[in-house]
């Protein structure tokens, strides 16, 4: 009799443990692609880059890059999500007055590890001359907090948010001119989503923050991106050895003084006008 | 000496209200894209991008630069009561819309004052020199180094002093030509039938 209580008692003990520890549980996934991993898969070959020629207007291309690995092929951003995420990074290529054409390309057209040589077909495909490759990284965390223990009583499991999402979002853009293999400019977005949930609609509540942590990102990524972009002016405007800009039809024209004939006009023509006033 | 003069306050009025809507264009995005010259836009009837195009700019440098020239030389005229200035600035705002449709099929879009603040420099520069009796050395060292800068340019389609690694648009010499041009169209006939009036100065 005493060693049938010893031996309920030690299932008890460990039965209790193991709820504690599912209580206590941890999981996290992720989700990821890589520009890296598109561009360069044979790590072994070098791509020659040469000066890139920028003939303005320019046409652009802008696509996710496909995910790697298998596993992550379990779609975490739809193909619709997709597109709405390049309509909305797109706009602020747009806006440019040397942009002519966006075009947003489906990841479907990528294949994995195609490098170069994928886009040298979409050059011809799309007649873009440079893209912009779209990358993400995606990890979730789901913790579970004290209210967890609630879950006893079964109906807490439906009622009680005890568990505690996470969702951590990067999206990276890098724009290369696809002639020259040069990279042009990157910009990154990034966002933190922190959610409760109900263990019965976990799933669906971290569905929606992922989708949340990416059209977060992708604001982010809109803001950092235009910095970029007038960075990159910059750069080429500083630095006319590195890039070589020539226009074709379509281009934009405009009437400019410069800032120095412009000076020179104010103080010259200042100076004038000062000495007669001096007599 | 001199006698006081009168401020040409029309001249005047119109030079801050032309900067006034440069400044309000480039501010405004939606403005930008119903003033600028669009090639497809004029050609289905949109005539007023023509004249309209001189008042958008496509950089911070572009709208400075080009704003701080045309409203010195116009405040400049004003201050001198020198006529026809507004004739001037229609001219060298209309005259390089006309070309850019008829000659120039590759350039879809347009924009910038700088025709308009050469053609005031100019007007200036002109008007001083052949209607005044004052010191000329500055204002012929302004038209000779002007007709050179936009010789260069045109010679070598590439402007010397905007940066013609510029991103945003090609720089274009011609709406220069147009906005010197304006300014000598204007006055020669003016100064030969001796019907400029500057005030107070024969």
């Amino acid at each position: 009799m005493k060693s049938k209580k010893r031996i309920m008692s030690v299932v008890l003990i460990l039965g209790l443990a193991l709820i504690l520890n599912g209580c206590y549980s941890s999981h996290s996934r992720r989700y990821k692609s890589s520009a890296v991993d598109f561009l360069y898969p044979d790590r072994e070959v070098v791509e020659k880059v040469s000066v890139p020629l920028l003939s303005l207007p320019l046409n652009v291309g802008i696509a996710f890059v496909p995910e790697a690995d298998q596993e992550y092929r379990v779609k975490r951003i739809s193909s619709k999500d997709k597109y709405d995420l390049l309509k909305k990074i797109s706009g602020q290529f747009k806006a440019l007055p040397f942009v002519k054409d966006i075009e947003l390309i489906p990841t479907e057209y990528l294949k994995v590890g195609g490098s170069f040589t994928n886009l040298d077909q979409i050059r011809t495909m799309y007649n873009v001359d440079i893209i912009a490759l779209v990358s993400y990284d995606q990890v979730q965390h789901t913790d579970e907090s004290m209210l967890s223990f609630s879950y006893f009583t079964i109906i807490g499991a439906f009622v009680v948010q005890g568990e505690k999402n996470d969702t951590n979002t990067m999206i990276d853009v890098v724009v290369y001119d696809i002639a020259s293999r040069k990279l042009l400019f990157r910009a990154p977005g990034t966002s933190l989503v922190h959610h409760m949930a109900t263990p019965v609609n976990l799933s669906e509540e971290l569905r929606k923050d992922s989708l949340k942590g990416f059209h977060d990102a992708a604001d982010d990524l809109v803001v950092n991106l235009n910095s970029a972009l007038e960075r990159f002016k910059e750069k080429v405007k500083e630095r006319p050895e590195e890039f070589t800009i020539s226009h074709k039809a379509g281009y934009t024209g405009g009437g400019s003084l410069g800032w120095l004939y412009s000076a020179a006009l104010v103080i010259i023509g200042g100076l004038g006008i000062w000495s007669r006033k001096e007599r | 000496m001199e006698q006081e003069r009168k401020i040409d306050l029309n001249s005047l009025l119109f030079t801050m209200a032309a900067a006034a809507f440069a400044a309000a264009a480039y501010s405004l995005p939606s403005l930008t894209d119903a003033l600028v010259y669009e090639r497809q836009a004029v050609l289905n009837g949109e005539i007023w991008r023509i004249f309209t195009a001189p008042f958008v700019h496509f950089s911070p440098g572009h709208f400075l630069w080009d704003t701080v020239v045309f409203t010195a030389a116009g405040i400049a005229v004003s201050y001198e009561g020198f006529p026809l200035f507004k004739t001037v600035c229609f001219l060298a705002a209309s005259i390089p819309g006309l070309i850019y449709v008829l000659f120039v099929p590759e350039l879809e879009y347009y924009g910038g004052l700088s025709g308009m603040a050469t053609g005031a420099v100019i007007y200036y520069c002109l008007c001083t020199v052949f209607m005044t009796r004052r010191k000329k050395t500055v204002w012929v060292l302004i038209l000779a180094l002007t007709i050179i800068k936009i010789a260069i340019e045109a010679g070598l389609d590439n402007p010397i002093f905007a940066d013609a690694n510029a991103a945003e648009f090609r720089v274009l010499s011609s709406a220069h030509i147009a906005g010197y041009g304006a300014a000598l169209a204007v006055f020669l006939p003016s100064m030969f039938r001796k019907k400029l009036k500057v005030n107070g100065v024969k």
